[in-house]
């Protein structure tokens, strides 16, 4: 057999040039309802030509630059008229039931489309380095965590989420939706539903049921099978009426409108910049707020310090799906001791040029226990009447030991600056992980700061955006069950929320495949509307009424 | 200029461009003006966005105006777009004419004969 051959051949009886970049259409497209898929389409080459402009400058040129934050801010909006676009898209095909006639796999690779956009755009916000990118990263890390995926996919790593928003993602997006757009060629537009679903269902066999290859190789009429060819648009439109179309120029003039639209946003609205938060304002706006949060790593009381995998072998986070824990399963990928990590490491550095650092610290690490325990105990009471004047946390008298000299050399350390880069030190060079940091901040700073945005979990903190921006619509439903029981209540209220997320997304991929379920658009009825002219053509047929497949002029093909 | 002022160093950068868009006598036609003038508005639209958060808060409810502002759009233009009609192809009949038998509709392998719309 000669591959080439059979390839070429295949190629040409599945996609001919005709069918690929056609010129006319059936004259049942006059719906705006059919322009949602080359808006989407439009609004991706924008994505595409600015994300590149803003990755051929680095992450933070726009920060830094007012024409890179021009371009970020049309990179903004063109993911807002692309999610727009795409929902629009997305609720028309299902009204018109565009499965139907063979084109089950077509809706598949577009609902999977829908899926990794929106796995792209969220990697887009973990990418924009500001405040929103911090919040959304630590809000979302316990709903990986929870059902394994944060031990390999870590939202708090810069450098991967970077690499998954401008390659890996993108790269997989535009394939699928190259895939889509063959789908669709190849097999044309469907038809309306017909009058009846006894004719419907006499059509849905006929195509459902299309050979992909001829009876006789490179003969694609008259064959002994009277099935149609995959690609047989000619047969399948028949007795509609076409008329002029030309899809490049629809593809430009819709480019040119989500160019226009996109750029005045930019101009007029800009983009979302809050700057991102530090550890160095942390421990200078709130000194006891960032010693108590540093004993806690200390004590092993915090959050992080309890949290379990993939940071540490802790229970306080992990998460259960009945007797089964995914998070535990992975283990710890990611490992962090708290109480080294946030304050004995770096006071460990510090004492090298301190002495009276460097006794204290000694003489905490050589007590015992339950002497580090009493002192610890000691102190966090204390905290709760300590005041703080001139970069330094006093509490009441009290045997706490080493621990105010500790802690106010760590406080030091974060007023200064030198923490932030003390945490993000690595054994290498370069760093681009900020997990250490992020986590700590996520403790108490992080939160307090999302409040005031109404950006918590409990605020629909995922879909929303700093000031008056519009966030991750597209969002709703998945932030919606973190707001209802059991949800909000449960302790494994993520891993319940990503197992529902599951359901209902394979829900949606798999709808056409769901007998009954996926004649749902035919009894909605909105298809009536969107083709109303057809039916009313079919409707004036002579004797042919409303719900009356007959008379018909018979013969075989 | 005020406005400008909250971003630190992106002011002299788009000072010097609206200065070099504002020196040329053919400003109005200049690109780069166009461009300075742009931002000039974005650094505006910046502080609006930035302003107040505005929600809209009902029972569990809670959700920005910006985001509810979007959602209804998209119910607004889903509705228009499944009642409008491009006008231009609204002289067609959605059938074919009976005289051309090669496009007679095909139900379930069978050719149903049709007429061109009244």
């Amino acid at each position: 057999m000669n591959l080439t051959t059979a390839i070429r051949e295949r190629v040409r009886t599945w996609m001919p040039l005709e069918d690929i970049l056609p010129d006319q259409l059936p004259a049942f497209v006059r719906s705006p309802a059919y322009f949602f898929g080359v808006i989407t389409l439009s609004s991706l080459v924008l994505l595409i030509i600015s994300g590149i402009i803003l990755a051929a400058f680095g992450p933070q040129w726009w920060h830094v630059s007012p024409i890179g934050h021009f371009v970020n801010s049309i990179h903004f909006w063109c993911v807002q008229a692309f999610f727009f676009s795409l929902a629009l898209h997305l609720w028309t095909e299902f009204f018109k039931a565009a499965w139907r006639h063979g084109r089950r796999l077509t809706w598949v690779v577009g609902a999977i489309t829908f899926v990794a956009a929106i796995g792209t755009a969220f990697t887009g916000y973990l990418s924009q380095t500001n405040f929103d990118a911090q919040w959304i990263a630590v809000q979302g890390k316990d709903g990986m965590n929870a059902i394994g995926i944060g031990a390999f996919f870590n939202l708090m790593n810069f450098g991967q989420m970077y690499g998954f928003h401008i390659v890996i993602l993108p790269l997989f997006v535009i394939f699928l939706v190259a895939l889509h757009m063959l789908q669709i060629r190849i097999r044309g537009i469907v038809r309306p539903y017909a009058p009846t679903l006894k004719e419907e269902d006499e059509r849905e066999s006929l195509w459902r049921h299309a050979r992909h290859t001829p009876s006789s190789p490179g003969i694609a009429q008259g064959a002994t099978d009277q099935r149609p060819l995959l690609s047989d648009q000619g047969r399948y439109y028949r007795g509609l009426s076409m008329m002029p179309y030309d899809l490049i120029k629809e593809g430009l003039i819709a480019m040119a409108v989500v160019f226009v639209l996109s750029v005045a946003l930019a101009g007029f609205f800009s983009s979302p910049d809050d700057p991102p938060l530090t550890i160095q304002q942390y421990a200078q706006n709130d000194p006891v707020g960032f010693v108590t949060t540093a004993l806690g790593e200390l004590n092993g009381t915090g959050t992080i310090a309890q949290y379990g995998p993939p940071y540490n072998n802790g229970t306080g986070s992990v998460q259960y799906l009945g007797p089964i824990s995914l998070q535990k399963l992975v283990g710890v990928t990611i490992p962090i001791d708290a109480a080294q990590v946030y304050v004995l490491q770096p006071l460990t550095i510090a004492a090298q040029t301190d002495p009276s650092l460097a006794s204290s610290l000694q003489a905490f690490t050589q007590a015992s226990a339950s002497q580090q325990a009493a002192w610890e105990n000691a102190y966090t009471t204390a905290l709760g009447k300590a005041t703080a004047s001139s970069g330094r946390v006093t509490v009441p008298s009290g045997n706490y030991g080493p621990l105010p000299a500790m802690m106010n050399s760590l406080l030091s350390l974060g007023t200064s600056g030198a923490l932030d880069g003390l945490l993000l030190r690595s054994k290498g060079f370069f760093q681009n992980d900020f997990t250490r940091p992020l986590l700590f901040l996520s403790e108490d700073a992080l939160p307090a700061k999302a409040q005031q945005f109404n950006m918590l979990g409990s605020q629909w903190g995922m879909m929303a955006d700093t000031g008056n921006y519009p966030g991750q619509a597209w969002l709703w439903l998945y932030t919606f069950w973190y707001q209802i029981p059991p949800y909000n209540a449960s302790p494994d209220g993520d891993a319940l929320v990503w197992v529902t997320m599951a359901f209902l997304t394979a829900l949606l991929v798999f709808f056409p495949y769901l007998p009954y379920l996926n004649r749902l658009p035919y009894y909605l009825g909105v298809h009536r509307l969107i083709w109303r002219e057809y039916y009313h053509d079919v409707r004036a047929l002579p004797g042919r009424r409303r719900g009356n497949a007959g008379p018909v002029i018979e013969h075989s093909e | 200029m005020g406005v400008l002022c909250s971003h630190g160093s992106q002011v002299t950068h788009t000072n010097l461009l609206l200065h070099v868009g504002l020196s040329s006598p053919l400003s109005s036609m200049n690109s780069e003006y166009a461009i300075s003038n742009l931002m000039v508005e974005e650094q505006k639209g910046n502080h609006a966005m930035t302003g107040t958060t505005q929600y809209f808060h009902v029972g569990f409810i809670l959700i920005s105006l910006a985001n509810l502002v979007v959602i209804a759009l998209l119910v607004v233009v889903f509705i228009l777009a499944v009642v409008l009609r491009r006008p231009e192809k609204s002289h067609l009949s959605t059938l074919a004419t009976p005289a051309n038998a090669e496009t007679s509709e095909v139900t379930g392998g069978k050719i149903v004969q049709v007429e061109e719309r009244p």
